[in-house]
């Protein structure tokens, strides 16, 4: 049992954000909370980049790719929250 | 100073807000996020606010918010109203604490493929609590169904007041950004403030709303439908 997405191919997504610092348009563009149909997607973004920067690493280190751990991605959605919290600290 | 600024076209949908969180004028951060995108079964929406950057305890309103509908698949103006509910609950405490008088919500947005815009304001010193929709007067003053095209918030609004040139001149590029003749950069380019850092967003129109759930699959209790 894990998360997952599942995305129609064909899905219309037409949508950006752009940050700036006065007049100039920043180059980093970190990502901002989003929810999509009642999924919250920012941290399931942060797990996917946690992964896949892992294996980037392990793979510049040894000069042989790794690929996806599917088996670490689930570890780490699996303790995403899965409920609504109106509690605000 | 804070700064919220919305924009409204046919096509296009737009949202402007600041990332300056300051304590008593004084500033502390300038990278806050004070916007969130959703996206619903009927529509999406875009909110930014002024007022509670965030919690004596750090917490963002935005990440609070994305919590707050965590797990509810509803149309926007549900989703909207059980935000509201919730802001209406837990910030004034939190307002409180931190000197904020005024907390203000603004979400354009599309809804079956229309633009609206929706607002909702906090004020606990007065015990005001509003979840509004924003629609275009006819020349006698009788409400219509279309949106009104600009709003803004926050104490930088006041200041937009003072000089309502950018009005037209944000409505033309809209209109001309809806039509083809100017590109999302140049929008976006044209809108951004002068001295701080902000955050641009844009959401395009799209006919595809109204699928079926059920369609995006999904597997077991914890599948991200």
């Amino acid at each position: 049992m894990h998360r997952r997405l599942e995305v129609p191919e064909a899905r219309p997504c037409a949508s950006g954000h752009a940050c700036y610092t006065g007049t100039v348009k920043d180059r980093d563009l970190p990502a901002l909370p989003h929810i999509w149909r009642g999924n919250e997607m920012k941290p399931f973004f942060n797990a996917l980049m946690s992964v896949t920067m892992a294996a980037g690493i392990e793979w510049e280190k040894t000069g042989v790719n790794p690929g996806h751990d599917q088996a670490a991605l689930d570890q780490l959605l699996a303790h995403l929250p899965n409920k609504p919290d109106e509690t605000l600290r | 100073m804070t700064l919220i600024v919305a924009a409204v076209g046919k096509e296009s949908i737009w949202l402007l807000a600041d990332r300056r969180l300051s304590n008593k004028g004084r500033a502390l951060r300038d990278d806050a996020f004070k916007i969130l995108s959703l996206e619903a079964t009927d529509g999406a929406a875009l909110l930014g606010y002024t007022g509670l950057g965030m919690t004596a305890a750090g917490t963002e309103p935005s990440d609070w918010m994305c919590a707050v509908l965590r797990e509810r698949n509803l149309p926007i103006e549900k989703a909207l109203g059980t935000l509201g509910g919730a802001m209406r609950h837990r910030l004034p405490e939190h307002m409180g604490k931190i000197g904020a008088r005024t907390h203000t919500l603004l979400a354009p947005a599309f809804v079956g493929g229309r633009p609206r815009l929706y607002s909702i304001d906090i004020v606990p010193d007065r015990g005001l609590f509003q979840f509004r929709r924003h629609v275009a007067p006819t020349k006698d003053g009788a409400p219509t169904e279309h949106a009104i095209p600009l709003g803004a918030g926050g104490s930088g609004a006041a200041v937009l007041e003072q000089d309502r040139s950018w009005r037209r001149t944000l409505r033309r590029l809209v209109k001309a950004h809806d039509r083809g003749s100017a590109s999302t950069r140049t929008v976006a380019d044209i809108s951004r403030s002068s001295t701080t850092k902000f955050t641009l967003f844009l959401r395009i129109r799209t006919d595809q709303w109204g699928h079926d759930a059920s369609s995006f699959g999904s597997s077991g209790s914890k599948a991200v439908r």
